[in-house]
């Protein structure tokens, strides 16, 4: 049975790592491209689902600013140059908007970073965002933190957990990469009564957020965060774009069911 | 409108060189009918760029120890509360590099392996203490469907481990409880994750990002 000349439905078709990539590569370019042509034809703007959290991003960032103690940014071991370097981006920007909330205030918001090289990440964002405000002369690169982490991150989550007195800290806001080292973080800040929003991408660290965070993200709405918090140019693409891969996904598992299905004979 | 030269010079820089490094791990393992010598070049080129990548992400240590020791001396300098616990920060990054300076390998050991390993496991002890006070937490601050199902889960999870016969029915619940929907659940986040990370990918190759461009 041929599906078309040269596509064998009935054998088993090997994809490699290549051909999946460059599926991966068109399906995100012909999507993209639908939703251009889709857009163009609506003029009507798709309608984003709430998010707690980022409805809540702007009563951290008044409580940093009436306190007059910083709000606590950190990236977990999210860095630059590995499998978590899109991550990092994510969550530097998520970091942009919050720090850009706070920055009027007294107080500089704090960056911490447990991968070296999402140093001069967070200290860019920092800078962008003093710029963007007009206020660089009070740009210090050193509200960046580098906290190195050990074999499991735990001297990474005590370091944190240290600076929170320390720096007598007003919210926290955790989006990065993180595993269960997570709990002794946020289990610090309740003990102080510290506000927090958690994100991660691990799932023993997703888990922790969902429990001990006011308001958790989860999963990939750490990737959405310039939509739900940018106001001067609104960018609904992103989690419309997320939306249509994610039912292309869900019809792709579903139509390998029912052939499986159908091949074992119902 | 106006633009200013170097943010478009770095959106031109970044989408090349992501341009070109795509292009060049695309043709990792075949040339897809294109001219040997271009497949071969895009291979080289990749190779150079992702060698630079691995040189600049080696020398961002060199930039966080000089900001650890800013931050901590800082502290120290400004009378900060707890600036004890900055001292020992800096006694112990000046005792760890002196010792490798003058190759006493032993003591080297004992402050980067020794202690560390100590300190690491009491607190991996102390994670356990903080997720039984966050699940305890958990039902205290507010009571709703979901955190009911997740302390149920918790607890059905739990016993299941145990080693009793008499709790054989619920280590069957456990049992499909990881293999159906925890598996599934543990998908669907990895899934969305990496969803999202293409869609970023992709936003930094066209130039969307604007990361580096302010």
């Amino acid at each position: 049975m041929f599906w078309w000349k040269g596509f064998p439905l009935d054998n088993t078709i090997v994809l490699d790592d290549t051909t999946i990539t460059v599926l991966s590569i068109l399906v995100l370019l012909l999507t993209l491209f639908s939703l251009a042509l889709l857009s163009r034809k609506r003029k009507i703007p798709f309608p984003l689902r709430r998010i707690a959290a980022y409805e809540n991003m702007s009563v951290l960032a008044g409580r940093a600013i009436e306190s007059d103690q910083p709000l606590h940014i950190s990236l977990g071991s999210a860095g630059l140059g590995g499998e978590s370097t899109l991550l990092a981006i994510a969550g530097a920007e998520l970091a942009y908007h919050a720090a850009s909330q706070v920055v009027i205030g007294d107080r500089s918001p704090l960056l911490t970073v447990a991968d070296p090289s999402a140093l001069p990440l967070g200290q860019d964002t920092l800078r962008r965002v003093y710029d963007a405000r007009g206020l660089k002369a009070r740009y210090w690169p050193y509200n960046v933190h580098w906290y190195p982490m050990g074999h499991r991150s735990l001297a990474f989550a005590a370091a944190i957990t240290a600076q929170l007195t320390d720096e007598r800290v007003s919210s926290n806001l955790l989006t990065g990469s993180y595993g269960p080292e997570l709990a002794l973080i946020m289990a610090a800040g309740w003990r102080r009564e510290i506000p927090a929003m958690a994100v991660s991408d691990q799932l023993t660290g997703q888990a922790v957020a969902w429990v001990f965070a006011d308001t958790p993200l989860i999963g990939e709405e750490i990737f959405v965060s310039p939509s739900y918090l940018r106001k001067d140019i609104p960018r609904l693409s992103e989690p419309v774009v997320m939306d249509i891969l994610r039912w292309l996904l869900i019809l792709v598992l579903l139509g390998g069911l029912i052939a499986a299905m159908a091949s074992n004979g119902g | 409108m106006r633009v200013r030269l170097g943010a478009a010079l770095a959106s031109a820089l970044t989408i090349s060189i992501g341009v070109i490094t795509l292009i060049g791990l695309l043709l990792t393992g075949d040339n897809f009918g294109l001219p040997t010598q271009f497949a071969e070049t895009a291979r080289e080129m990749t190779k150079v760029l992702l060698e630079l990548v691995t040189i600049v992400i080696a020398l961002t240590v060199l930039l966080g120890v000089v900001n650890l020791v800013i931050v901590h001396l800082r502290r120290i300098w400004g009378r900060k509360a707890n600036a004890l616990y900055s001292l020992c920060v800096l006694a112990g990054f000046g005792a760890a590099v002196g010792t490798k300076l003058i190759g006493d390998e032993e003591a080297n050991d004992v402050l980067l392996e020794t202690i560390l390993v100590s300190v690491e496991s009491a607190l991996a002890g102390l994670l356990f203490f903080a997720l039984v006070y966050g699940a305890y937490r958990l039902m205290h601050h507010q009571v709703n469907w979901s955190r009911t199902l997740f302390i149920l889960s918790l607890l059905v999870v739990l016993i299941g481990t145990l080693p009793f016969s008499s709790v054989a029915g619920i280590a069957d619940v456990r049992e499909w409880l990881l293999a159906v929907p925890v598996s599934a659940g543990a998908r669907g986040l990895l899934l969305g994750i990496a969803l999202g990370t293409v869609v970023t990918g992709v936003r930094v190759l066209i130039g969307v990002d604007r990361s580096y461009r302010e």
